[in-house]
């Protein structure tokens, strides 16, 4: 007799929406990268500038969890960030969740950049981009533009909801919207 | 100066396909960029540009790239201002940027380029 899961996946089925595309939790390692890439080039074959967008989305949103997530895993001998992706499919657009764990210290500077993003159109988030491009690298080889990428790529959408864990941790989900 | 070239790959990550070429000049990078370590793959391109640089050649740049992520952008950036330099101290440069024209956020991003550089990016369409 095989030992009952502690995870409910039938009431975890039907909290689903029914156009969730995939959805993951886990490392964000080079295998998993390799699944959303191929389904991503795969269903939307036909419609190569949408792909791009939602690959380049999703690119970031998982580069953001790959080195800022605060829960590591071990794949190669390297830390690879853990957190959970979705993407839905609704009549009109793509709807991405994304989600780690951060640490309170990291927290305020990644949402005042958020706010900030919010308020920008188009021409001020590349202004803001061409800003940031002349500050040095980031931590992990990163170029400080992921979250002004993906409000580019999905005309402004990005938004974020934040819990509290523990007091030295947070749950921060971004939320982007790309229409089709 | 030895030639680069460097297959392009999918597998997880995109790694771009590389053509550097000492004797005539053309260096060539084509198809998409997001990669495991970004600054380890292109430092060697990066240096190499900087010693071409140093010969006097006429140096033509095609860049055929559709993607690149934003770790890419930081390091295309840095060889567009390598460039640059090359072309204020005298150096005869050209940059072609091939793309279809139908990709308007490929078209702003090149734009942004040209902007932060004062680089001339030939945008040729197809």
């Amino acid at each position: 007799m095989v030992e009952k899961p502690k995870f409910d996946l039938y009431t975890f089925h039907q909290s689903l929406v029914n156009d969730n595309l995939l959805l993951y939790k886990g490392p964000f390692n080079k295998p998993v990268l390799g699944v959303f890439q191929y389904y991503i080039y795969e269903t939307l074959m036909d419609y190569p500038f949408l792909r791009k967008k939602i690959y380049s989305v999703f690119v970031e949103l998982a580069q953001n969890i790959i080195y800022y997530s605060a829960e590591k895993h071990i794949y190669n001998g390297k830390p690879v960030g853990v957190g959970t992706l979705s993407i839905q499919d609704t009549n009109f657009s793509y709807v991405f969740v994304a989600g780690n764990l951060v640490s309170s210290a990291n927290l305020g500077k990644f949402i005042d950049k958020c706010t900030r993003i919010q308020k920008l159109n188009k021409n001020e988030l590349h202004e803001f981009k061409r800003e940031q491009l002349r500050l040095p690298s980031g931590n992990n080889d990163t170029a400080n533009i992921g979250l002004i990428k993906i409000a580019l790529s999905a005309n402004g959408s990005l938004d974020f909801i934040k819990y509290e864990v523990d007091p030295n941790h947070f749950f921060l989900t971004l939320l982007v919207e790309v229409i089709k | 100066m030895e030639n680069i070239h460097i297959p392009g790959s999918h597998d997880g990550y995109f790694v771009p396909t590389v053509n550097f070429n000492f004797e005539t000049g053309i260096c060539e990078i084509s198809g998409e960029s997001f990669l495991e370590e970004t600054n380890v793959f292109y430092a060697p391109l990066i240096n190499w540009i900087k010693d071409f640089t140093k010969t006097g050649k006429s140096l033509v740049f095609n860049c055929k790239l559709t993607y690149f992520n934003t770790s890419s952008t930081k390091s295309l950036l840095d060889i567009f201002k390598i460039l640059k330099k090359y072309e204020e101290n005298g150096g005869e440069i050209t940059v072609n940027w091939y793309y279809d024209e139908e990709d308007l956020d490929l078209e702003e991003a090149i734009e942004d380029y040209m902007i932060d550089t004062g680089l001339t990016i030939n945008m040729v369409s197809f």
